[in-house]
Parts: structure tokens; C-alpha cells; sequence
């Protein structure tokens, strides 16, 4: 388990979030990248607390499918959310190589699950291009930023958007 | 970043709560006789120290009020006021006043409320009968700067000379008996003025215990253009003949209780009389004593004011964050604990290797640190029980009837969430006690009872559990006036015989009241009902033990702390859950219990005399069972529950584990309600269980009509 970021301290987390919905990348284009159902993505650097290795999750009643359930974080509880199904594709298949990354968004605490890391990257703010809307389905407002690495795109995802918009997996949106 | 201001505002609120405690605290020891000078002194603090926060904040209402309050107890402390009974209920009635300013100015309201008349009416006799205590006024609450003369002599003798003039006119017999003076240097360190101490004030403190003179070194004092107003410079000499014979050195350092850090005093006493003539002369100049020969002196003197101190106070503040973080650590070292028992079992160790001696002292130590984390959450209920004593007070206020109030085993520990949680069922049982309980004073004498009333509050500890008590000796419950108005709204059969103890239960049904009329007290549309749904939130139960005529006890058993929890660990679709043992009523085995078909699918099941639904509680939890239910395995289980507002019901699972205590994880911010998960737990191999909420499971449609929860509450116990 590799400790990459601290948590960020109360005080300032708020003001961060704020900065973050009007230009997110411009303030910290510091990205972590990792793969996930065989493509490239990355999340603000800032918004991860750790990567842990995978366990077995305990399963959520009345949970939506890519709600895998929760794993003991060091005494607290994690939820996990297979990274994969929550952007529409197919379950993420088992693996050793198979990762935890632990998300955190204000007071709340999430882990996604994933392939495998891959790097920490600084793109430049002109590297950074806006996402093309091809439809109006949820999953494209996951991701927020593209840009492109030896010809591979990754898409730098959105914590807000990924995290279920009510705390709370039974009441999230239809979908 | 949070607005600093703000969290010193809120450190504040926090601090005069704790004030207002001790405020509390020392006017109810005066009440109980307790009257020396220290209980006074730390009742005149407390209110001294909310003043003075109070006008950092600029909070008009509460200074102006604690100014008046302190003028009070100011007259007390210089014995210008006896602690009477009716002073010391014009005082608490004040504190409680005082306590409702710190609210009001904490939510940001201004009340204009005039300032009680029976303090001021107190504030006021003070004033006009002491004129020594005339610069105490109002003209003293704006804090305004003092001006510096250039001649400091003049300007300070100047200042506490005046009123001094009218004190030695009372003053004068006392001033007569008694031949000896004492003297004070007091050498302050530049940051005192930084610390929000001024001399003056504490001059003026001086002045409450006898006649002071001053005299000012200012040999020290920098040219004018190097001149830091904030730092003072300036040495006082202060000779002190005081009103009362018997000062002693402790209570003039009191004084400087504030400053003490702050500067370099000597207290000494001198027995050479002196004249009125020489105080009153402009003095002569004298050095300030060297150094060197007070240093050791004021040494002493500040050694042992510190440690006097240090018994008083051996707390900290701590943030309750960093200790629940402490307790989920703790659990964690007690899981890989355990995980490394298991590991070292299965590698099939020899037992008296070093390996598994060390294991057992590992887990000795992990269990020691358990404890003690679980008691760093742990607060004795005296504050809650003070909290009450106010309560108490209102209600006979309002109910016009005389009540005294007797606490006991305020000593007794129990969680911090537990004795916040526990204030409004508290106060609730205390005003029924009062309004409901206690007869009138006629109706007490009339009866042979004394006059006033008698409200116990108790707690205790027994076992893993506290016992906390509200009795009263009142009428006691008129049962026979529950059940006619049980019958009236159908709650109970009318062809059904009640044993007594199930009549006292009806109180506890939603909405049910005896009082005829509406009073200042009841009709909030609060019963018991909300109590004991409190109470049983905190996994606790509640019984009452009433006898007609003689008085009620109500009594809550309530869990050493939130954290834990007694449960049942069931296995069932391959996951272990937890089901709290207090829902549980019975359990049966699969293969011994009567099920019987009903419905579309429908199991219902024999408990007792009467059929109860079935759920299968994987299917209950939305999980996918491939178990055919049909077939019985040997392992599986029945448990019968009853969670709130519902009628038992019978529960299926695979197999009953273990029963054992678990630490209860809270899902927080990052789950919502998740309708039958109360909260999670991490089980001894670290992997995580829900903790079911019964209550959840059953779909509201299968809900037992309203009349049937007589059947519910009655069986609770």
C-alpha cells in the first residue's frame, strides 16, 4: 500500500472544492493515471488519500451494481465502487494487479476500484483539451478534461460527478 | 480557511459553558452552606471571565448583565452582602439568566428582555449603601483606555485615592483593631498588557480587601520617542491595610490570580503599624527592593500558587475527532491482534515459544489500551445532573409548588454522546415528575406529606450498564385513570385484565397523557413515548416502579458507551452479519420450529401463542440466496425480533455464530440511510459486517394495525 497523498487539511479542503468547480485542472494539473476496463484515466492528485491493495468487499443491500461494498479502511468503513461499472462498461475482472484507490471529497471518503496505476503526470494547462459532448448520457459528464499520453487518451475524470450525487448508493439516480 | 475569529468565538462558547458549569457548582455549595471565600471567589471568576469574553466580542447584552451579576458578587465577596437563602435563589435564578444571554448571544440573538429585577434591585441596594464600590459602575463598562499622565505617581494614587476617602469612614473600627499592613510589590513582565491584564483593575481588586496605597517606580521607563505603549515598564509598591484582620497572603494573591504568569510579586507582611498619617502623605520614593532578595521570595510564593493550581485543574481540551480516531486505531490493533493470534494457532506454534508468550502479553496491553481509549470518552454526569438542578427549578417556578432536589452518584461515568443525548428525555421526566408526580404544598400537607417535594436524580453503575433513576415522592400513578383513558382511545381491549406493571407501560404509547388540562408544562405534544424512543436509541431500556400515594421512579439502563454493542453474528447467503441483541426476544432452530404456509409464499411461524411472519433475512436484505427453502440444514436458525412500532416477527438465517460485543462503525458521510443497516462493524479477521436494523426489513405494508402496539410496548421490557 502506498501512502501518496495526505489528507488534505479541514481548513482548506473547502476552499479547494470551491476553485474546483470553476477551473479544476487550472488550479492543480498534478494527475494520477491509472488504467480501467483497458483505457487510460486520471484523477486530481489532491482529491487521493492512498492506494491500498485489493480485498473482498461486504456487500450493500438495495445497492446499485457498481456498488461493491465496504472494506475495512484501518478500523473506519470504505465504501468501493468498481470504477468500470460506474462508467458503463463491463465489471472489472479479477486480478492481482487490481488496486483500491481511496478518494476524498470534503468529509466524504470513497474507493474506486481499478485495473492498475499507471503514473503521476503534470500536463501543461494547453495540453489539457475539453471534453467533445458526443451525447447526453451521464457517464460523459464523468469526465471532465483529455489529454493525450504517447498517442493514448485519458480522460481525467471528476470526482464530484463520480461519486453518487446523494450520499447514500439506494437513492442514487436512475439509471 | 476557516474565518480564525470564528473558532476563537466558538473556543469561547465552549469555554463559558464550562464557566457557567462552575458558576453553577459554586452557587449551589453556597446554597448548601458551603459559604467561604474560595466557593465565592470562583463564582465571582466565572462571571468575571464571561465579562470579559463577552466585551472582546462586543456583546452588550451579556457584559451589561455579568457586569451587574459581578457587582452582586462583588458585595458577597466583600462581605458587604449576606449569602442568604433568598440572595443565593436571586443568584441562581441569575445564573440561569446569564446562561440564556451566552445561548442567545451564540445564536446570534439579541433578547430584549430587560435585566431581571430582583439582581438589579441587589446591584442596586449595593450600590447605594457601599459608595466605596461607586467606580464599579456603569461608567466602568466601556473599558475605556486610561490615559497615561506623565506623572504616573500622581495619576495612580490619584485614581484609587478618591474612592478610598469614603471607605475610611466605614472603615474606621476595623482599621483600629487591627496594627499591621502588608505589602505588595508587583514587578510586571512587559507581556502582561499583551495578555489583556491591566494594573489598575487589579489595584482596584486590592482595593475590595482594605486600603491600598500605591507607589510607582518609574525608573525603568524608556525615553519618550522608545517608548511601547504595549509594553508597561512600571514597578508598583502597594502597602495594604486591610478591612478584615484575618487577610491572609493567599487571598491577596488571588488577586493577581490572572497576572500570574505575568509578573514578579512579593506579598509581605509588615507589623509596624501604620499611621493614617503616612498612607495618607504623597510617599516618598523608594526603590523597588533589589532583585536579588525577592527573587527567591516571589519563587516560593509563585511554586506554591502553581501547584495549588495544578490539583484544581488536571484537564485537557481535546477535539473529539482526534479520539474517535484513537478508538478506530485502538479497534484496528485489536483486530491485527487477534489476526496474529489465528495465524500463530494455525502455524501450529509451540504455546510456550517466546513467540506466544509475547503474543500474550501483546494481548493483555492491547485490551489494557482498549479500555482506557473507551474511558478517555467517558465524562461523569455531574454536569448533566446540574443541568437538571436548573430544570427543576423552572418547573416548581411554574407549577408553583415547592421541590427539592436530591442528586446522587454524580461521579458516575458514562460516554460523552450518552450524556448529551440523555439531556431532553432527562428534562422531560423531571418536569412530569414535577408536574404530574408532586401534589400542591395543600394537597402534600393534606395527605401528611412535608410540604415540599422531593426529586431524586440517581446513577450508578451496575455491571456493564448505568442506572440512572428519576423518583419523586408524589401520588404516584393512578392506574385506574390510565386505563379509563387507555379505553377511551382503544389502545387496549376492553375485555383484557392488566397486570399494574402493564398500565404504568401505557404511558409509554405515542400521544397518551392524564392530565385533564393543558399546563405550563405539559401539552408540548411531548410524552413519554418520546422518551423512551429516546432511550432506546441509545440501546437502552426503561422501567417504572410506581406506588399509589407514595411516589414514582422511572429508571433508564442504558449501555456504557455508543460504541459497543451486544449482537448476535449470524451467517446467512455467505455474509456475516450482526443483529443487535437487544431486538432479539427468542430464538429457535429451523428444524424444532412450527412453519406453517400462508399465502403466496408467505411463511408465518409459532411463537409463543401466536403466529408471527418469517423472512428470510438474505432475501430481506436484498441479497441472492441459492439456498432452496424448502431445505432444512441442521445449522439454521430462527431469531424472533421485535424493533420499534412493529409486531415480532421471526427472522431465517443459516447459522447463529457467535454472540459477542462489536464496535460499532458509524457509515458517515459517504453512505446514506440504508433502510435495515443501522451501522457496520469489523469482525475479528478484519473483514466488515452490517449491522442489520430489523426495523428495516419488514416491508410497511406487513405493519400490525395501530391498536396492536399495546401487545408491543407492554412485552418490551
Amino acid at each position: 500500500m502506498t501512502e501518496l497523498a495526505q489528507e488534505t487539511s479541514q481548513g482548506s479542503a473547502p476552499a479547494r472544492i470551491a476553485d474546483q468547480t470553476k477551473d479544476p485542472i487550472a488550479t492543480s494539473a498534478e494527475l494520477l493515471t491509472f488504467q480501467c476496463g483497458g483505457r487510460g484515466y486520471a484523477v486530481d492528485i489532491m482529491t487521493v488519500r492512498e492506494i491500498r491493495s485489493w480485498s473482498q468487499p461486504t456487500p450493500l443491500p438495495h445497492a446499485p451494481p457498481y456498488m461493491l461494498g465496504m472494506v475495512n479502511l484501518r478500523g473506519s468503513v470504505l465504501p468501493v465502487m468498481d470504477l468500470a461499472q460506474r462508467l458503463g462498461q463491463a465489471p472489472t475482472s479479477e486480478s492481482a494487479r487490481n488496486v483500491i484507490i481511496v478518494i476524498q471529497q470534503g468529509s466524504r471518503v470513497h474507493g474506486l476500484l481499478v485495473d492498475a496505476v499507471s503514473d503521476i503526470v503534470h500536463p501543461s494547462v494547453d495540453q489539457l483539451q475539453d471534453v467533445p459532448r458526443v451525447g447526453v448520457e451521464a457517464t460523459d459528464a464523468m469526465a471532465e478534461k483529455l489529454f493525450v499520453v504517447d498517442d493514448d487518451m485519458i480522460q481525467v475524470l471528476s470526482v464530484d460527478n463520480l461519486l453518487p450525487l446523494r450520499p447514500g448508493m439506494s437513492e442514487d439516480l436512475p439509471r | 480557511m476557516a474565518d480564525p475569529m470564528e473558532e476563537i468565538r466558538a473556543t469561547f462558547f465552549e469555554e463559558c459553558s464550562e464557566l457557567l458549569e462552575q458558576l453553577e457548582a459554586g452557587l449551589l455549595a453556597l446554597e448548601a452552606g458551603d459559604q467561604d471565600n474560595d466557593t465565592i471567589d470562583s463564582v465571582f471568576r466565572a462571571v468575571h471571565s464571561i465579562k470579559g469574553g463577552a466585551g472582546a466580542f462586543d456583546l452588550g447584552d451579556l457584559v451589561g448583565f455579568a457586569h451587574c451579576f459581578e457587582t452582586v458578587l462583588d458585595g458577597l465577596r466583600g462581605n458587604r452582602l449576606a449569602p442568604t437563602p433568598d440572595v443565593v435563589a436571586v443568584l441562581l435564578r441569575s445564573s440561569d439568566r446569564l446562561g440564556d444571554l451566552v445561548a442567545n448571544a451564540r445564536d446570534g440573538k439579541t433578547d430584549p428582555a430587560a435585566m431581571p429585577e430582583d439582581l438589579a434591585a441587589l446591584a442596586d441596594s449595593l450600590t447605594n449603601t457601599d459608595e466605596q464600590v461607586g467606580w464599579d459602575d456603569s461608567s466602568d463598562l466601556d473599558f475605556s483606555p486610561v490615559p497615561i499622565d506623565i506623572d504616573p505617581v500622581a495619576e495612580t494614587t490619584q485614581t484609587l485615592a478618591a474612592p478610598d476617602q469614603s471607605r475610611q469612614v466605614s472603615d474606621a473600627p476595623a482599621r483600629v483593631a487591627f496594627s499591621g499592613h502588608w505589602r505588595l510589590t508587583f514587578d510586571p513582565l512587559p507581556d502582561l498588557l499583551e495578555s489583556g491584564n491591566e494594573p489598575l483593575y487589579l489595584f482596584r481588586a486590592l482595593q475590595v480587601l482594605g486600603r491600598i496605597r500605591t507607589e510607582v517606580d518609574e525608573s525603568d521607563l524608556p525615553p519618550l520617542e522608545d517608548l511601547d505603549p504595549k509594553v508597561l515598564r512600571l514597578v508598583w509598591t502597594v502597602h495594604l491595610i486591610p478591612t478584615a484582620d484575618d487577610l491572609t497572603e493567599t487571598e491577596i494573591a488571588s488577586v493577581f490570580e490572572f497576572a500570574d504568569d505575568l509578573c514578579v510579586l512579593t506579598i509581605t507582611a509588615e507589623d509596624s503599624p501604620v499611621a493614617g498619617q503616612s498612607v495618607t502623605d504623597r510617599p516618598a520614593k523608594t526603590p523597588p527592593p533589589a532583585t536579588a532578595l525577592t527573587q527567591p521570595e516571589s519563587l516560593g510564593a509563585r511554586g506554591k500558587e502553581k501547584s495549588a493550581r495544578s490539583s484544581l485543574s488536571s484537564t485537557i481540551r481535546v477535539d473529539l475527532d482526534r479520539i474517535d480516531r484513537l478508538v478506530n486505531l485502538v479497534g484496528e490493533l485489536v483486530i491485527s491482534q487477534s489476526m496474529l493470534a489465528q495465524s500463530i494457532g494455525r502455524d501450529a506454534m509451540n504455546s510456550s515459544s517466546a513467540s506466544a508468550s509475547g503474543l500474550d502479553e501483546l494481548q493483555q496491553l492491547t485490551r489494557d489500551i482498549q479500555d482506557s481509549v473507551m474511558a478517555i470518552r467517558a465524562q461523569p454526569v455531574r454536569s448533566l445532573f446540574q443541568r437538571m438542578t436548573r430544570i427543576v427549578r423552572e418547573a416548581a417556578q411554574l407549577t408553583e409548588k415547592n421541590v427539592r432536589m436530591i442528586t446522587d452518584g454524580e461521579t458516575t461515568e458514562i460516554d460523552k454522546t450518552v450524556v448529551e443525548r440523555l439531556a431532553d428525555p432527562l428534562t422531560h421526566m423531571i418536569r412530569n415528575a414535577i408536574d404530574h408526580g408532586l401534589e400542591s404544598p395543600e394537597a402534600r400537607a393534606a395527605a401528611g406529606k412535608p410540604p415540599t417535594g422531593t426529586v431524586h436524580l440517581r446513577a450508578r453503575q451496575q455491571s456493564d450498564r448505568v442506572i440512572i433513576e428519576v423518583g419523586d415522592d408524589g401520588r404516584g400513578i393512578d392506574r385506574a385513570k390510565v386505563l379509563k383513558r387507555a379505553l377511551e382511545r382503544n389502545l387496549v381491549p376492553a375485555d383484557r385484565h392488566l397486570d399494574p406493571y402493564e398500565i404504568d407501560r401505557l404511558l409509554f404509547l405515542p400521544g397518551f397523557s392524564t392530565n385533564e388540562e393543558v399546563s405550563a408544562l405539559s401539552g408540548r405534544g411531548v410524552g413519554m413515548d418520546v422518551v423512551h424512543r429516546a432511550i432506546r436509541d441509545l440501546n437502552g431500556t426503561i422501567a417504572i416502579s410506581s406506588t399509589e400515594g407514595v411516589g414514582c421512579t422511572i429508571s433508564i439502563s442504558l449501555p456504557l458507551t455508543l460504541a459497543i454493542l451486544d449482537g448476535m453474528i449470524v451467517r446467512t447467503a455467505r455474509q456475516r452479519m450482526v443483529i443487535p441483541l437487544s431486538a432479539i426476544i427468542e430464538t429457535q432452530t429451523v428444524t424444532a420450529a412450527r412453519i406453517e404456509p400462508m399465502g403466496a409464499g408467505q411463511l408465518v411461524v409459532k411463537l409463543q401463542d401466536r403466529f408471527v411472519p418469517l423472512i428470510d433475512l438474505a432475501e430481506g436484505m436484498g441479497f441472492s440466496t441459492d439456498r432452496d427453502s424448502a431445505e432444512v440444514d441442521d445449522d439454521s436458525a430462527l431469531l424472533f425480533v421485535q424493533p420499534e412500532d412493529m409486531g415480532p416477527f421471526a427472522l431465517r438465517v443459516d447459522a447463529i455464530e457467535a454472540q459477542r460485543q462489536v464496535v460499532i462503525k458509524g457509515l458517515g458521510d459517504s453512505f446514506g440511510r440504508i433502510p435495515c443497516v443501522s451501522a457496520a462493524t469489523i469482525l475479528g479477521d478484519g473483514q466488515v459486517a452490517l449491522i442489520v436494523d430489523p426495523g428495516g426489513l419488514m416491508p410497511s405494508g406487513s405493519r400490525p394495525p395501530h391498536s396492536d402496539r399495546f401487545h408491543q410496548e407492554v412485552r418490551m421490557q
